[in-house]
């Protein structure tokens, strides 16, 4: 899985814009789609994940996606993180006044409803076919904007691994038989499309296997998709950066500290600088 | 037998069983959350050490801990303003002999009985800045501009909560106020309108006093029951946003499942038990109604 921003063509024809590609894009596109009946743009401020997960977004297109250094010390609290933050706190203002309190729920409501213009949001296709009006003609995805610090769009993406919980060989062997098992293209297509369009595969033979692309999801929101795998290829997230784990990043993220340190901003009206900071601490408190 | 009588022993006999269920199912958590309090586990199933009361020391230093108990207790006055007014009211207006009357006492229970979950959702929805019905009726009536956040600061989002969670209980004590208007005898009433009394004297001197039995329980049980809500306030905000909403309750999970710091959440459950243990012991010493026995020996 992974995040892209979801837009309708329609809705920024009308408004005369092209989809942003850079921060100062979305800024401006954002504050244009901003009507009386009309959000720009849909961001979580909530104490929870989905903000984490759209808090990392920027700080990835930011050049802030090492919350750690190499040696496993933490490095959160630099100018690229408060560069993202600062960023996050300045669309924040085109985003419905309750996103405080938002789950993935309410943002996909919110653009079903077309009271958002455009939301970040993971490849959940069904919830837009299902709920929205489900016209893949309209329907716009893209990368998430970058700032001028990355070359390339990048955002945060969940490439599941496997966790083998036993040390006896034949039980090794019989897990690595069955993943090979899902893995060959046509199983792996229909496994993928258990919910389909919400998980993307992350092999290239996955990619072209005819069992994923002849979904009928898939046929109908074929470009949109292709779109997604482009997007997830840049992935990137939090503790699993450049080859490194950091098992210590489930202490930090289970208290959401990267949306702790957002509400500090958008509700407590904390300096970034010292938001950020308050973050750091509250990072090295939890891992201690 | 110990010097008790047959029939004295037959009735312990009778309670022991329950008695000994009692002990395994309150005493033994009550006792393991204690033991818990004086360690250091982090998280469930793991090993820690004997630390004594450091984890009592962390909790009466922090600042958290604090401004989650002064929340705690403006939530609970905040609810047991808003429940007991509105159930008073409700239950006044039930006492009346009405066309419907039986099929409304039952009606606005209905509150109380649908589960919390869908409660918590009904609510979010309606108040929601985006689609909300609540900010539909506000902004095209032109009592708003724009949108209201119910929940977007912290003390918009406390003052929410409290009314939903009033909401969802207010029934519950009109049921329990409405049994004890009933109770009031009509003679008295009617005694009273002979004398010439008015409206706020038959309430003042018939009314009130008759409830005060009732009165007793809601304000033990309702202060204890809205202390320890959790699923209304953890359902609607998570404690947020920024803390805003976090009481103790809310504070303890957060702590235990969120920080993974199991001992430090057993240390202020401990410590919140302490704080309501010595408020229904004082309530219970300087509220309980009197007996006819001890009014007429005053």
């Amino acid at each position: 899985m992974a995040h892209s921003i979801w837009y309708r063509p329609s809705v920024f024809a009308e408004a005369g814009i092209e989809p942003p590609t850079t921060w100062e894009e979305l800024l401006a596109a954002a504050e244009v789609l901003t009507t009386d009946t009309q959000y720009g743009i849909g961001l979580p401020a909530n104490r929870q994940l989905y903000t984490d997960q759209v808090v990392y977004d920027f700080m990835v297109n930011a050049g802030a996606e090492e919350i750690y250094n190499p040696d496993g010390t933490l490095r959160f609290n630099n100018e690229a993180t408060i560069k993202a933050y600062a960023f996050y706190s300045q669309l924040f203002r085109f985003s419905p006044p309750d996103s405080t309190n938002w789950t993935w729920g309410e943002a996909e409501a919110c653009f079903a409803s077309r009271a958002c213009a455009m939301i970040p949001q993971f490849t959940v296709i069904t919830t837009y076919d299902t709920q929205a009006e489900g016209d893949p003609n309209d329907l716009g995805v893209i990368a998430i904007p970058r700032s001028d610090a990355v070359e390339e769009s990048g955002t945060i993406a969940y490439s599941n691994g496997v966790m083998l919980l036993t040390s006896d060989p034949a039980k090794i062997e019989a897990a690595q038989r069955f993943i090979r098992f899902i893995l060959e293209p046509e199983n792996y297509g229909r496994f993928l499309n258990m919910e389909p369009g919400l998980f993307l595969p992350v092999t290239d033979a996955g990619s072209k296997a005819d069992s994923f692309w002849q979904d009928p999801m898939v046929v109908k929101y074929r470009s949109q998709i292709e779109t997604m795998i482009e997007n997830s290829k840049n992935g990137r997230l939090f503790g699993f950066t450049n080859g490194n784990t950091f098992p210590s990043i489930a202490s930090i993220s289970a208290q959401n500290i990267l949306a702790q340190v957002l509400q500090m901003i958008v509700v407590q009206g904390m300096s970034v600088e010292d938001a950020v900071e308050a973050g750091q601490a509250a990072m090295e408190a939890a891992i201690e | 037998m110990f010097g008790l009588s047959r029939r004295t022993l037959v009735g312990y006999l009778y309670v022991a069983p329950l008695m000994l269920w009692l002990a395994l199912t309150i005493a033994y958590p009550l006792l393991s959350t204690v033991v818990l309090s004086l360690q250091d586990i982090r998280i469930i199933g793991t090993e820690g050490s004997f630390v004594g009361l450091d984890q009592y020391r962390a909790i009466f230093a922090s600042d958290t801990f604090w401004s989650s108990a002064g929340r705690s207790l403006i939530w609970v006055l905040g609810n047991g303003l808003v429940q007991t007014l509105a159930a008073f009211i409700a239950a006044l207006l039930l006492r009346e002999a009405f066309p419907g009357v039986r099929i409304a006492r039952v009606w606005i229970i209905l509150s109380w009985i649908v589960p919390t979950v869908v409660v918590v959702i009904i609510w979010r929805w309606m108040l929601s800045a985006s689609g909300g019905i609540v900010n539909y009726a506000l902004v095209s009536l032109g009592v708003a501009e724009r949108p209201i956040g119910f929940f977007s600061t912290s003390t918009s989002a406390f003052a929410s909560v409290v009314l939903i969670n009033a909401w969802r209980m207010f029934p519950f004590m009109t049921v329990i106020m409405l049994a004890g208007l009933m109770r009031i005898p009509e003679e008295l009433y009617e005694s009273a309108a002979v004398d010439g009394a008015n409206a706020w004297q038959k309430f003042w001197y018939i009314t009130l006093p008759g409830l005060q039995p009732v009165l007793f329980v809601i304000g033990l049980l309702g202060t204890l029951i809205s202390f320890n809500t959790f699923d209304v306030i953890w359902l609607l905000t998570g404690g947020g946003p920024a803390g805003g909403t976090t009481t103790l309750p809310v504070l303890i999970y957060d702590t235990a499942f969120k920080q993974y710091r199991l001992s430090r959440a057993a240390a202020m459950s401990v410590v919140t038990g302490v704080l309501l243990l010595v408020f229904a012991l004082t309530f219970i010493r300087l509220m309980s109604p009197r007996t006819d026995a001890q009014e007429a020996a005053l």
